[in-house]
């Protein structure tokens, strides 16, 4: 009998050299994104800052350069190339990007500073940052541009500035976890993504502005809080710029602002499209809209019903505010908090938390800013599965015909099951690995689920395990589950088999 | 009763009264820690006490009132108060400064019912136990250099393998 890695095929020295090619391309886009905060430093005289940002820049850039010419080819990329292209990019743009975290003097180790990159790009929001409230503006706004550029997609800056539109370009831009073509060229699906993001960033750092300035920030600040705040909240990432997070404001407006785009950063980017072009009553038909709505009606009653039982809040509206908050900011996988992460543990209670974490473990939809197993796919089992009760209640003749409504209606075929099973399978053992990771390090299993969780799904949410004294093992399993969630496991897995491939595929 | 055991009575009423002032006294002046505020909340909650921190980024204005948040070195507490009351402070901590340090006293809300449900501290005295500064930041001439350096081999890479970037 045949093993599995004597049937794949060694990597040829050419194939190294597409990867190492357009990692290069890659990792130049990310030393061209650290001129915005050099700039930045430059504007607010951190003079340490801007010259940290040189170093870092040339840093990244070398690195680009050496790798680009090193393997330079003309060559496209085939899927197992383009796979390991969007894993080991995350590896390398998390690498570089935090040259500059660590010699702002904000983090621990370097391993602390990588944390918090990949948390970033992940657009998790969990953070081993020390005394934030005195990091610099450059620095800090470094911390919020890379969830930027992990929520857009590392591969879709690079596809919309660096890489032609071929082939091998929409096969790494699927290896990113994102399977939509909204336009008919995988380069200007990457643009339309930009161009939604862009009229939001106008619109939403405007109405945060004024709710910042109204709320007591000077002008300037509450331009920059603004900004930071709309990259984390659209991207559902979760920084913010002070290490109270969205507690530091003390601003109900703000709130609300900031629920509204986390909403609209949940939302996939196909059905951004199809509101833009004038289709609306998508957002009350789309498969994904509706398994939103009912899974967040099922997860904040359970929410609810914790908080109450544990009686903290005495009014309605600091009780309906408080759980609906923390349980959009848990689905949509955004992670803003307007509670300290030991009150989750010490008020909230185990049934809240549940409540929480179930939330975060569904996640948004596809194809935007979310990470977790995702409302579509949920949506699809939950399809199937009316599909088989109908197909045993109907005569054994009838033949039945199950459809789902995405943009257009789709017939719900075994394929689309089969894949949504094995991503909600992966993601299941993600969650329970971290969780078996946290408990073995004496935490409780509602706090190492909660966190776990937190992690895998890209939410952020903490209960306070994450910390800078928090053992390093931990550090690594949160980092990988992070990684692993956010690309959806299928470029993971290909790496894993490249790397296996390597040592002992058939020559 | 005797006139001697009336002297004890009174003695032993006077040292209660003055052991009870003494306690609350302690109490009162017992500084508290964000992290006990966060862990001890409920029994904390609605209790006049005294917390102590570095006031952060910015006052918040509202107007009569006014926020701030105290960073103790762990977590920061929002402190909610008159603005007549924050006439003294100078220095709010951020990258080119460290912020006057704080101590307020005042009653403690686990879930504020005023403030939406946060976790806060209502306070009637505000006092700066010590002034903050401008923190002046020396660049380190080292990473000025390596950055030179970096730069420099960048551009000439750049320029001699311009047609395989």
């Amino acid at each position: 009998m045949v093993g599995f890695a004597q049937m794949i095929l060694k990597p040829h020295l050419d194939d190294y050299k597409i990867i190492g090619h357009y990692l290069g391309k890659i990792t130049i886009s990310i030393g061209v994104a650290m001129m915005i905060p050099f700039i930045i430093a430059i504007a607010y005289a951190e003079w340490q800052g801007a010259v940290d940002f040189l170093f870092s820049i040339s840093f990244t850039l070398l690195i680009g350069a050496i790798l680009s010419i090193i393997c330079h080819t003309k060559k496209d990329l085939a899927t197992m190339h383009a796979m390991s292209v969007a894993a080991l990019s995350w590896i390398i743009a998390m690498l570089v990007s935090a040259v500059p975290l660590y010699l702002s003097g904000h983090y621990g180790s370097y391993l602390d500073a990588s944390f918090e990159a990949m948390s970033g790009y992940a657009t998790t929001g969990l953070s081993l940052v020390v005394d934030l409230d005195h990091m610099a503006n450059s620095y800090n706004f470094w911390r919020h541009l890379i969830m930027f550029i992990g929520g857009q997609g590392i591969v879709v800056i690079a596809l919309t500035f660096l890489v032609r539109g071929t082939a091998g370009a929409f096969r790494m831009y699927v290896g990113e976890a994102r399977d939509e073509k909204i336009m008919p060229n995988v380069v200007e699906t990457a643009r339309f993504i930009w161009l939604v993001s862009m009229v939001y960033l106008v619109l939403g750092s405007g109405a945060l502005s004024i709710a910042g300035i109204w709320g007591g920030l000077p002008p300037l600040k509450a331009v920059f809080d603004s900004v930071c705040i709309f990259i984390a909240a659209w991207d559902t990432g979760g920084f913010t710029p002070h290490s109270q997070n969205m507690l530091f404001y003390h601003n109900f407006p703000l709130e609300i602002i900031t629920v509204s785009l986390m909403f609209l950063g949940a939302m996939n980017f196909a059905l951004h499209y199809a509101v833009w072009t004038g289709n609306r009553r998508e957002l009350y038909r789309n498969i994904e809209i509706v398994t939103l709505f009912v899974s967040i009606i099922v997860t904040l009653s359970i929410t609810a019903w914790g908080v109450i039982e544990n009686n903290i809040y005495a009014q309605s509206l600091p009780f309906s505010s408080k759980t609906f908050y923390h349980l959009v900011s848990g689905h949509t996988g955004t992670g803003y908090s307007t509670i300290y992460p030991r009150q989750f543990v010490n008020e909230w209670g185990t049934l809240a938390m549940l409540g929480v974490t179930l939330a975060m473990a569904v996640g948004g939809s596809v194809c935007s800013t979310t990470g977790a197993i995702k409302v579509f796919r949920i949506g699809i089992i939950y399809k199937a599965l009316r599909q088989e009760i109908k197909r045993m209640l109907i005569p054994e003749t009838a033949i039945y015909i199950q459809k789902i409504h995405h943009i257009k209606d789709i017939i719900l075929k075994d394929k689309y099951v089969r894949m949504s099973a094995i991503i909600l399978i992966s993601y299941v053992n993600l969650y329970i690995f971290g969780t078996i990771a946290g408990m073995l390090y004496g935490y409780s299993l509602s706090e190492a689920l909660f966190e776990s969780v937190s992690a895998a799904a890209n939410v952020g949410l903490s209960c306070g395990i994450t910390a800078p004294s928090m053992p390093s093992a931990l550090k690594v399993v949160y980092m990988f589950q992070m990684w692993a969630g956010r690309l959806e496991f299928v470029a993971v897995i290909v790496l894993f088999g490249m790397i296996i491939a390597s040592f002992r595929g058939k020559k | 009763m005797t006139i001697r055991t009336a002297y004890s009575v009174q003695r032993i009423t006077y040292s209660v009264v003055l052991l009870m002032i003494l306690f609350a006294a302690d109490c009162y002046a017992a500084v508290w820690s964000s992290n006990e505020l966060i862990e001890k909340s409920k029994e904390l909650d609605g209790r006049k006490l005294s917390y102590r921190g570095e006031l952060v980024t910015t006052i918040l204005g509202r107007g009569e009132y006014s926020w701030m948040n105290l960073n103790d070195g762990s977590n920061a507490i929002g402190v909610w108060c008159k603005s007549s009351l924050l006439g003294g402070v100078k220095f709010a901590g951020d990258y080119k400064n460290r912020g006057d340090i704080i101590e307020v006293t005042g009653t403690f809300n686990r879930a504020c019912s005023a403030h939406n449900g946060e976790l806060d501290i209502h306070a009637d005295i505000v006092r700066i136990v010590k002034s903050g500064y401008p923190v002046d930041r020396v660049i380190d001439t080292k990473s000025v250099k390596s950055s030179i350096i970096l730069f420099t081999i960048l551009f000439f890479i750049a320029i001699i393998f311009k047609k395989r970037l």
